[in-house]
């Protein structure tokens, strides 16, 4: 590759990071201005600016250059592009990105009256700032570039979890967060030196090529690598046993501080897996680590494991954000059923069914709306003098806000998986990929076996999870308040109550938008032909 | 250039001769000095006072802030050395197509540092009270 | 044996003999000069005009007992001297101290490690590894006032630490190298750096100072306020170290200024190319000189800083200014304009500089609004 090769591509990759850019410039606006004023209805105006200028360039961006998907259905050679950009515009970029704004537009508007005056600016600075890390983390294509986006996450939110509040409690919750989290982006490292040492790259397309040049002969410290990758992203999207830390720092921290812990690292995590493990499109569906023979067996038992612990402990919690907490990990056990069912769905037969990492992506989207609701809900309850802590808190709410309960009932209900909200689209899909693998393939029938009782554990689990969330209900419809609540929403908050209720509603009753776009980006049109239809068949049945 | 680690020899002979020296002159000072012992003057010097406690106390955290700023600039030197040594060299290291691209970023990486900079300084980190 | 092991090994012992020497009649130049500038007489007793001082004070560390306080961590309060001395040698182990020639002649070499490449780095990076040297002997004292003294004077260091390396990355973009022998080559053929980047020369004069602990910055023994500062507790041979580290961090820093911003041995009509060697190293050593009796007469001349001033100019003065300075030689070399444009550019911003200490000279005591201070706990 000669020079002119190497500058064409730099200059392509700044092209593809302008939105990400724009929000770093608004971020450091964001924090050099808050130590000249505070004032957080000022300073959340600039940051909600900067969300929608990084949208607007997202838009000009995305209109302007093409995907490298769209590329190749154009019939462009992309390997050059593929094999040494360190950054990609690719369809899952875009989604993840508009998945990030959103989030970020949310997080941004209920922190809005949380977060004291003096704090506001720095605050809203670190929450874009990891809002630029989820995008780059969607379109990042090396190595280096993807774990410097994680960080780009992760750094701010040491800092944003302890800026909201400044109590015993919070102090210990960050540093505990700040202590596992360097932890776990070690042992991200760790794993991600094994996979550069195996194949020589770290450019994440090559190296996913390397590995699944022999699928069946990956060489062993490729498990390695996997534990290692697993281990550290498990971190982030809190699975068993990765989780721990995951109730007292949601306890510890500010309602906001929760909402964004429950939301961003697990997006980032779970996109980072996909990317990493191979699952997305580039190149042709799931290849590279996750082609190995072991990825099923490991996400099974985490899934399992994760699903069930979060939901038993769930049960026994009386302070809503650690049920919330314990709930946020039994979902991240739904979403690896997808991860584990996604390559057999794969290997079977050329027409694979929705399902595995499509439902996933989708799921994701629906539980960071269902999740982040909840937590608005929380939130804007919530005053210094009258915090919304248990579940006996949240009683009699009917009388007093009827408004607010029925959205809180609305997130609780997608939750539980209830039809006609997001929960139960999302649920669907990762039940049904776990079913359909066919049991008629000796390859595969153990698998499907096993995938049907990982169903079944599911299926329970669903309905452990109607048990904790129907008592919020309960007591939020059935019983008197203890101490009435007398905090009126700001209308920040409710709209951000409201983005939550719109997105968990609208995937709920006409989810198939999502759907192709999720789908969209894990494989490319090319291959999205053959799977049109036994979706057509299931929307009949 | 070319490496050569021929060049770094010297650098290693110096040292043994910079170690010899050090430790001989120890040596020869533990030997030769006198070694007369007294609980008086063995006693750490507080101006003429008994000692009061341990001096190995904790100190202010704004040296703590220093050294925190002082390991962010310094990284931020160890990226323009390098810079600046390749960047402007007759015998071209760097591609020319790639010289403006190069030149915009180490100034985006500069004034980056200048945000960061003016941060701290609003903060008070170079406020001593 | 090999030819040029046995050059190196002359080299090494010559430098270090000389260097020892030239320090113990630092000492004693430094005490005149004080004498002088105070209207003194100075050390005269020992020999014809105190010439034979150093060589009696040399002895008595040698002669003197060693004191090893009570509470003092043994093996770190024998390192620490021992690092600060080592340290401050090798750093000068690439600083040419003659005239040099690129590639290496043969015939001459006034530079321990010829061709080295990362040159300026080396000195850096050792040099200041000598933090250590004083910071473990603050600490292995267990002295109150040693440890405040190396608390002071680690916090010092580090903080001229990144003016003194901004101000030279200027000199290495014209360069292209950061070898001393090709960067005094450079000067040659273009001229000294000193015209052209003379905010870059007066930064790094100032940093190195500091990074001497030479008055006005040597906050880290002020006798006044610490008694001796670091070295509180230390006595004959381990007390020699620390000095003899510290001069001989005066003489490779006026090396360094004399390579880097005046032209090493290079002066035009007097020095040139063609010149004899002789001519060559008398030219060097004047220079060399100049900086070490500049040292000693700014001793006398500017009174110590207080710490929070000395921490102020780093943070405030020096690091912006070499920040700007960097960007204006930056923007210079990128879209090749004159070089003559620098020096201009150098004025303006000391002028400017003036004028904001000036307009707003309360600005280190001016407080945030009280409504920015962090949230009370």
């Amino acid at each position: 590759m000669n020079g002119s090769d190497v500058a064409v591509s730099l200059g392509g990759v700044f092209s593809l990071i302008v939105p990400e850019i724009l929000l770093l410039v608004v971020a450091c606006v964001l924090f050099v201005g808050s130590t000249i004023r505070a004032n957080r209805n000022l300073w959340g105006g600039v940051a909600v600016f900067g969300l929608f200028l990084a949208a607007y360039a997202l838009w000009l961006t995305a209109a302007k250059v093409p995907t490298i998907e769209a590329r190749a259905e154009n019939g462009e050679n992309i390997s050059t592009m593929l094999f040494t950009s360190s950054i990609l515009q690719t369809r899952l970029s875009l989604l993840v990105s508009a998945i990030a704004l959103v989030g970020g537009l949310v997080l941004v508007l209920f922190s809005w009256n949380e977060v004291p005056d003096q704090h506001a600016g720095e605050y809203h600075a670190c929450l874009l700032l990891s809002v630029a890390g989820l995008m780059v983390t969607g379109a990042a294509n090396d190595l280096i570039t993807l774990f410097l986006a994680l960080e780009l996450i992760s750094i701010p939110t040491y800092v944003l979890l302890y800026l909201l509040r400044h109590d015993r409690a919070a102090q210990e919750a960050s540093a505990k967060y700040f202590l596992l989290s360097i932890f776990s982006s070690g042992l991200l490292l760790f794993g991600f030196s094994y996979m550069y040492g195996m194949t020589g790259t770290t450019n994440i397309a090559a190296l996913l090529d390397a590995l699944a040049r022999d699928p069946n002969r990956l060489p062993a410290l490729a498990l390695v690598a996997l534990v290692m990758v697993v281990a550290g992203m498990g971190f982030k999207i809190t699975a068993v046993p990765f989780h721990f830390y995951a109730p007292d720092v949601y306890q510890g921290s500010a309602p906001a501080g929760a909402a964004f812990l429950a939301f961003m690292p697990k997006a980032a995590g779970f996109v980072a897996l996909l990317l990493v493990l191979g699952y997305t499109w580039i190149g042709g569906p799931v290849r590279g680590l996750a082609l190995g023979p072991q990825v099923p067996i490991l996400f099974l038992i985490l899934a399992a494991l994760t699903m069930c612990v979060g939901n038993v402990l769930a049960i026994l919690q009386d302070n809503v954000k650690r049920m919330l907490a314990y709930s946020s990990v039994a979902h991240a056990g739904y979403m690896l059923i997808g991860l584990a069912v996604a390559p057999d769905l794969s290997y079977s037969t050329g027409k694979p069914i929705t399902g595995g990492a499509e439902a996933v992506l989708f799921y994701l989207v629906a539980y960071s709306a269902m999740t982040l609701g909840a937590f608005a809900v929380i939130t804007l309850l919530s005053t210094p003098e009258r915090p919304v802590e248990t579940v006996d808190d949240l009683a009699g709410l009917s009388s007093s806000h009827p408004g607010v309960a029925i959205l809180m009932a609305l997130f609780l209900f997608s939750l539980i998986g209830i039809p006609l909200t997001a929960g139960f689209a999302g649920k669907f899909l990762i039940f049904f990929g776990a079913l359909a693998i066919p049991a008629d393939q000796v390859q595969l029938s153990e698998h499907a076996l096993w995938f049907w009782r990982l169903a079944l554990i599911g299926a329970v689990n669903a309905a452990i999870g109607a048990w904790y969330y129907l008592r919020i209900v309960s007591a939020m419809y059935l019983r008197t308040p203890i101490k009435p609540i007398e905090q009126h929403p700001s209308w920040p908050g409710v709209t951000a109550m409201l983005i939550c209720a719109a997105v968990t509603l609208g995937l709920g009753v006409y989810p198939w938008p999502m759907v192709k776009a999720a789908r969209a980006a894990i494989l490319s049109e090319r291959s999205t032909d053959a799977r049109t239809e036994p979706l057509a068949k299931t929307r009949n049945d | 250039m070319d490496f050569d680690l021929a060049t770094y020899y010297p650098i290693f002979i110096y040292l043994l001769f910079i170690l010899a020296f050090a430790g001989g002159a120890m040596v020869a000072a533990h030997i030769i000095g006198p070694h007369r012992r007294t609980a008086v003057k063995l006693m750490p010097y507080e101006s003429g006072m008994d000692p009061i406690g341990d001096a190995r106390h904790r100190f202010d955290v704004k040296f703590y802030l220093t050294a925190i700023l002082f390991l962010v600039f310094d990284v931020e030197l160890l990226f323009l050395y390098p810079w600046a040594v390749v960047a402007y060299r007759q015998e071209p290291l760097l591609p020319a197509e790639l010289r403006r691209i190069v030149f915009w970023e180490i100034l985006a990486f500069v004034i980056s540092l200048f945000v960061a900079y003016i941060y701290a300084w609003r903060k008070g980190v170079f406020r001593w009270r | 044996m090999d030819r040029s092991l046995l050059i190196t090994i002359l080299t090494i012992v010559g430098f270090m003999a000389v260097s020892q020497g030239i320090i113990a009649y630092l000492i004693l130049l430094e005490r005149k000069i004080a004498a002088w500038v105070q209207d003194r007489i100075g050390p005269n007793r020992v020999g014809p005009l105190g010439l034979l001082q150093p060589i009696a004070d040399g002895l008595k560390f040698l002669f003197k007992e060693e004191v090893f306080p009570t509470n003092v961590d043994r093996l770190l309060f024998v390192l620490a001297p021992s690092i600060a001395m080592i340290t401050a040698l090798l750093a000068a182990a690439v600083v040419p101290f003659g005239p040099t020639s690129v590639p290496p002649s043969t015939e001459y070499q006034f530079v321990i490690a010829p061709g080295t490449d990362i040159g300026i780095l080396f000195t850096f990076a050792v040099g200041s590894l000598a933090v250590y040297g004083i910071i473990l002997g603050g600490w292995a004292s267990n002295n109150k006032y040693s440890f405040l003294g190396a608390l002071r004077s680690s916090a010092q260091l580090i903080s001229y630490e990144i003016p003194m390396g901004l101000s030279v990355v200027g000199v290495v973009l014209y360069a292209g190298s950061l070898n001393l022998e090709r960067i005094v080559q450079q000067q040659v053929e273009g001229g000294w750096n000193v015209v052209f980047q003379p905010l870059a020369f007066l930064l790094f004069l100032t940093a190195v100072f500091a990074e001497c602990n030479r008055l006005p910055f040597d906050l880290p023994e002020a006798e006044q306020e610490l008694v001796g500062g670091y070295h509180t507790e230390y006595s004959a041979m381990k007390f020699a170290l620390f000095f003899l580290g510290e001069y001989m961090h005066m003489i490779t820093t006026s090396l360094m200024l004399t390579v880097v911003f005046w032209g090493g041995w290079y002066f035009p009509g007097i020095s040139t190319p063609t010149s004899h060697v002789a001519v060559k190293f008398i030219v060097f050593i004047a220079k060399v000189v100049a900086f070490i009796v500049f040292y000693m007469l700014i001793r006398w001349t500017i009174p110590r800083f207080r710490f929070d001033q000395l921490m102020s100019m780093a943070w405030k003065v020096l690091i912006p200014l070499a920040i700007a300075n960097l960007v204006c030689v930056m923007v210079v070399r990128e879209f090749e304009l004159s070089h003559w444009l620098l020096p201009p550019l150098s004025i303006a911003l000391i002028v400017g500089a003036g004028v904001v200490s000036f307009r707003w000279p309360a600005a280190p005591q001016r407080r945030m609004p009280a409504s920015l201070e962090p949230v009370a706990r």
